[in-house]
């Protein structure tokens, strides 16, 4: 009767005498997951709240579905912390929202190395933008091309097709004219029932979101993923200036750790992925790419979208 | 269990797994279903899932699937509430400052998770199993003179359990998240009248959680809140569960209070007693959720004389609220209390 003897202990730890504290959570962190509390990140954001805890830091977790009210609410104040995507990091920080810069992050070990160096006390002063800093990179895995046909699997034959963007995502809509495709604006919630039903030739997400968003259905029999990481996505932690001395540091050298726990959910996904599916871009096609992806990735750091001392720093790690 | 004893020998000397799918979904089903001791039904599952998986064909795979399904989503039940336990006394070592003991306290959580998703998982599989086409392919015949329609729900709430409680231990039993999905198209196999609401309640958990899931123009909050006047009405509150839970994932704390004080006015109205025991659990999941909120201001549980009411929020410190607050007696919680 374990059941039975749980739900004594339930009732009897309720009637208990428990002294009764006042006192809230010292911290809010407004945590997006597009499955609320049900969803990866969240469960992430509990380890992190597990871990801060020890250094006396006690958050009390949000859930928010809808990425730009976890964005503004943080923002506004009504958050003391927030947990984003990278995209979503440019209104806080420029330099780690650069660590997305299309193009710039070819595969894993390099996102390791930067993500690593970030972390680092040295570069404790690029995490700092006026009242804002960051607490923390985790990857989230490489963005790649899904395709309905996979004979477009070359840079220059997405000319003139229609590309499901995210209306938030600049970057992405300056490379779209890059190129000389047709954008079609579009949202988290909407992306994929629009290239499952044909309104979008191409589609770019990483392979987390194959399996959940049936994205198997828009490649049905012709289509395919292009093995090329356009960028990488990240989720990324926002603290304000008025926590503890030293906390930022602390939560970006745990999180930094955290990286070689999080990539198997990540290389799962992939793995999911049909081998059928999955398109190689080498030689010529890969040139194109790396060609294509340079030119958007330099129009941004012009356009001082992109950092471009992080941009440098990483293009170095890279050549290593 | 007798019934179900005489089923197995009967099935075992004729070895027709038939005969104990229909034992089960007419014979053992409704009287574990009017039971309200979940305690028992859990005990029941874990007691007889490993044997019933013996019968049949195993190696070809032809076991009582529709039997299975019963009695694998029962097992997953003893194991979840080890889980909320797990959570809630996670919530109480966050609030008294107990930094070590949390992540501890959130790996005992994680481990029951996984075996509940595994549980809920192979009940799907069952389900799967049982009837084709495969659920969220298109509509089995359901004999609903063999109790069939009820054990497709329980299976298809099997699934969406499968998966949450999966996410929460980490992933760990890889339950596919095209299940959740599935599970939405295939709810539309089941009358929405019969099943007090319980199949749209389904779909609606998953358009709330999954993007784009939800068709044009649809509210899954909406949706949930109707599902859950359809269950209270027919005092099988399931999908009252169903719409609290979802609300708690979506971070809708004000909704959430609503819902459940809702639940606890409704649960004045004893369950229909044919389906006692989905009403309990329904109950327990609600009352889990009311648990985590006072955990999270109160630093205990609900008290039992408590449920559906809340604590109040920290008093502000401004002067003039602070005084409206001493004039007022201190008490801003408007709701009633209910009887547990």
């Amino acid at each position: 009767m374990r059941l039975s003897t749980a739900l004594a202990a339930v009732f009897a730890v309720g009637a208990a005498a428990v002294p009764q504290q006042s006192e809230a959570a010292d911290k809010v962190l407004c945590v997006y997951d597009p499955s609320g509390s049900a969803g990866p990140v969240f469960q992430q954001a509990k380890k992190y709240q597990a871990a801060a805890a020890q250094w006396d830091v006690t958050f009390d977790l949000k859930p928010f579905t809808d990425e730009s009210v976890a964005a503004a609410d943080f923002r506004n104040g009504k958050c003391d912390a927030a947990l984003i995507t990278g995209v979503r990091m440019q209104q806080f920080n420029k330099a780690t929202f650069s660590l997305e810069a299309i193009g710039l992050i070819p595969n894993y070990d390099v996102l390791e190395r930067s993500i690593t160096t970030l972390a680092s006390p040295k570069a404790a002063k690029l995490m700092v933008n006026g009242t804002y800093e960051v607490g923390g990179i985790f990857p989230a895995g490489a963005v790649y091309l899904y395709l309905q046909d996979r004979a477009l699997s070359d840079a220059k034959d997405l000319a003139g097709k229609k590309i499901c963007t995210m209306s938030f995502d600049k970057a992405a809509n300056s490379m779209v004219g890059v190129i000389g495709a047709q954008a079609v604006a579009s949202d988290v919630s909407n992306f994929a029932s629009k290239f499952n039903n044909g309104s979008c030739d191409v589609a770019y997400a990483p392979a987390t979101a194959y399996t959940p968003l049936e994205l198997y259905k828009g490649l049905g029999e012709t289509g395919g993923l292009v093995r090329y990481p356009l960028a990488q996505m990240t989720l990324q932690l926002v603290i304000r200036d008025d926590f503890p001395e030293g906390f930022g540091q602390q939560s970006r050298s745990w999180s930094a750790s955290q990286f070689n726990a999080l990539m198997p959910s990540v290389k799962k996904a992939e793995a999911e992925v049909k081998s059928q599916y999955w398109v190689e871009v080498t030689g010529d096609k890969k040139t194109g790419y790396d060609a294509m992806l340079a030119e958007a990735r330099g129009n941004l750091v012009t356009q001082k979208v992109y950092d471009p001392t992080v941009v440098k720093l990483v293009e170095a790690l890279a050549k290593r | 269990m007798t019934l179900l004893r005489a089923a197995l020998i009967a099935s075992a000397t004729t070895g027709c797994v038939a005969v104990i799918d229909k034992s089960t979904a007419t014979s053992v089903a409704p009287v574990v279903m009017a039971s309200n001791d979940i305690g028992l039904g859990c005990a029941s599952g874990e007691a007889t899932a490993a044997v019933l998986s013996s019968f049949g064909k195993p190696a070809k795979g032809k076991t009582p699937h529709q039997a299975q399904v019963l009695t694998l989503l029962s097992a997953g039940m003893c194991v979840e509430p080890l889980a909320w336990d797990a959570e809630l006394q996670r919530g109480v070592a966050l609030k008294n400052g107990e930094g070590a003991r949390i992540s501890d306290l959130l790996e005992v959580e994680r481990r029951h998770h996984a075996v509940a998703a595994k549980r809920y998982y192979a009940a799907w599989l069952e389900l799967s199993a049982a009837w084709s086409p495969e659920p969220g392919e298109g509509c089995p015949r359901l004999n609903q003179k063999q109790n069939e329609e009820l054990i497709y729900l329980l299976g298809l709430s099997s699934g969406v359990l499968s998966v949450l409680h999966d996410q929460a231990a980490g992933g760990e039993v890889g339950v596919p998240l095209d299940v959740p999905r599935a599970v939405a198209r295939a709810a539309t196999c089941l009358d929405d009248d019969t099943w007090w609401g319980v199949p749209r309640a389904l779909q609606a958990a998953v358009w709330a959680t999954i993007p784009g899931a939800a068709p044009e123009g649809i509210d899954p909050k909406v949706v949930l809140a109707e599902s859950a006047a359809k269950g209270d009405a027919a005092r099988v509150r399931l999908s009252r569960a169903f719409q609290v839970q979802s609300l708690a994932t979506l971070g809708d704390e004000d909704a959430l209070r609503v819902a459940i004080s809702a639940h606890a006015t409704s649960i004045e109205s004893p369950a229909d007693a044919h389906y006692g025991l989905l009403d309990r659990y329904a109950h327990l999941l609600i009352r889990h959720e009311s648990d985590k909120l006072w955990v999270a201001e109160a630093g205990h549980r609900t008290p039992g004389d408590h449920y559906g009411r809340f604590p109040a929020p920290p008093p502000d410190t401004s002067e003039g609220d602070a005084l409206l607050d001493d004039l007022l007696g201190g008490d801003l919680d408007p709701a009633v209390p209910a009887p547990e």
